[in-house]
C-alpha cells in the first residue's frame, strides 16, 4: 500500500460526560476517497472506535475485532505521554486469507483519546497493507469532492 | 515530604486492620457495613491497593456526620482534531458547593487535564487550600485488555501539596469517567485533611445560586 493510500484521520470529535452516553464522529481519508460516520459507546474510546468501524464497514465488509487495548505511561507526570497499543483481528465475516492474521497499532500522546484512535487506525492500516486486502479502499471509496 | 500511609496488603484483609495500617481507626463507622461495602467493591474488580486516600475517603464517607465538601452534578469532555489544526480538549463541570452551583470550563492537553482544570477552577473559589495541590502522576491500567474497549479501566492519580503526597483511584469502563472519580477523590481528600475550611473568594463570578436554596 502506498503512503497516500493508507487510511488517515482527516478529523474526529468525541464527547463524553457523566450524564450522557459517549458519542464519536470521524472522517477518514485514503487517497482520493473518504468515509465518515458517527457512533455511541460505553466510553470515549469505544465511541470513536465504533465510528471508525461504521465508516469503514463497506471497505472491510464487516467490523474488525478488537482483541487487545493497553495504555502505558511513558514517564511520570500529568504532561507525560501515554503509549496506547491495540490489537485487532479481521472481521469475522472476512473470507479466505482476509480472515487470517492479527494486527497491531500503537501511538503515543499526552492526549490518551488521540493516541487511542491513532493506534486503532495504524492497526487497520497494518491489516490493509496485506496483499490480500489490496484495492479494497478504492473499491468501496467515496470520492473526495 | 510525608507520605500518607501505604497499603500493600491484600484486598481481602480485614477492614479494621487495613484501616489501622493507614493510621486511623473506624470511629463512627460500622465495621460490618464497611466490610460488606469493600467486599462488594472488590467483587466488582476494584482494588484500593496503592490508592490509600481513596480508601480513607471510603471509610470517612461511612462515618456519621461526614459531609462531602462538594458534589459533582455533571461534567462533559470534548476532544477533537479538526482538519489541519491542533488537538483540542475541553471540559465543562457543574459542581455544587455549600448550596451553590458553579459551572466552569477549561482547556487542557488532554481530557483529564481539562477536567482537572475545570474542576479546580470551581473549587478554588471556595477552598484556597487547593492552590497548593497539584497532580504529579497519572497512571492507567486496563484490568482486562482482552475485553478491549469494554474493559474496566483503573486510573491512579498521585497528588501533592508540598507537605504530603497521596494516591487516589477511579475505575470504570470509560477512561474519562474513571479519571473523573480519581480526580474528585484527590481534591476531596485534600480538602478533608486540611479541615475542610470553606473561604469564599471574589473569583466566584462564575457561580449561580442553586434554585430552592
Amino acid at each position: 500500500m502506498h503512503q497516500d493510500e493508507a487510511l488517515h484521520l482527516a478529523r474526529w470529535t468525541v464527547t463524553s460526560g457523566s450524564n450522557t452516553q459517549s458519542r464519536g464522529a470521524v472522517v477518514i481519508e485514503a487517497g482520493d476517497h473518504h468515509w465518515q460516520a458517527s457512533s455511541q459507546g460505553n466510553g470515549a474510546v469505544d465511541a470513536l472506535f465504533g465510528a471508525v468501524d461504521a465508516a469503514l464497514a463497506e471497505v472491510l465488509e464487516g467490523h474488525p475485532r478488537l482483541v487487545g487495548y493497553d495504555v502505558h505511561a511513558m514517564a511520570e507526570g500529568p504532561a507525560a505521554e501515554g503509549l496506547v497499543s491495540v490489537r485487532i483481528l479481521p472481521p469475522a465475516t472476512a473470507e479466505g486469507a482476509r480472515g487470517t492474521g492479527e494486527y497491531e497499532g500503537s501511538s503515543r500522546s499526552t492526549n490518551i483519546i488521540a493516541a487511542s484512535i491513532e493506534a486503532y487506525v495504524e492497526a487497520l492500516n497494518a491489516m490493509l497493507d496485506e496483499e490480500h486486502w489490496a484495492g479494497v479502499a478504492d473499491a468501496a471509496g467515496v470520492a473526495l469532492s | 515530604m510525608r507520605r500518607s500511609g501505604t497499603n500493600r496488603k491484600s484486598g481481602r484483609a480485614n477492614t479494621a486492620i487495613r484501616a489501622a495500617q493507614l493510621g486511623h481507626g473506624l470511629e463512627g463507622v460500622d465495621p460490618r457495613q464497611l466490610s460488606v461495602l469493600i467486599k462488594r467493591l472488590e467483587h466488582e474488580g476494584l482494588s484500593f491497593e496503592g490508592a490509600e486516600a481513596s480508601f480513607e475517603l471510603l471509610i470517612r464517607r461511612q462515618a456519621t456526620g461526614y459531609a462531602a465538601p462538594f458534589r459533582i452534578i455533571d461534567y462533559t469532555c470534548l476532544v477533537e482534531q479538526r482538519h489541519g489544526q491542533e488537538l483540542r480538549a475541553e471540559a465543562t463541570v457543574k459542581v455544587e458547593v455549600d448550596g451553590e452551583t458553579l459551572h466552569t470550563a477549561a482547556d487542557g492537553n488532554g481530557p483529564v487535564n481539562a477536567l482537572d482544570a475545570a474542576l479546580r477552577k470551581a473549587l478554588r473559589a471556595f477552598y484556597p487550600i487547593l492552590d497548593a495541590v497539584h497532580l504529579y502522576d497519572y497512571k492507567v491500567r486496563i484490568l482486562d485488555s482482552n475485553a478491549a474497549t469494554g474493559a474496566r479501566t483503573r486510573v491512579t492519580i498521585e497528588s501533592a501539596d508540598g507537605a504530603s503526597e497521596w494516591s487516589t483511584m477511579g475505575s470504570d469502563t470509560n477512561i474519562i469517567a474513571a479519571s473523573a472519580i480519581a480526580l474528585a477523590d484527590s481534591l476531596e481528600y485534600a480538602i478533608w485533611k486540611s479541615g475542610a475550611e470553606l473561604r469564599r473568594r471574589d473569583e466566584r463570578h462564575f457561580t449561580t445560586i442553586t434554585p430552592g436554596r
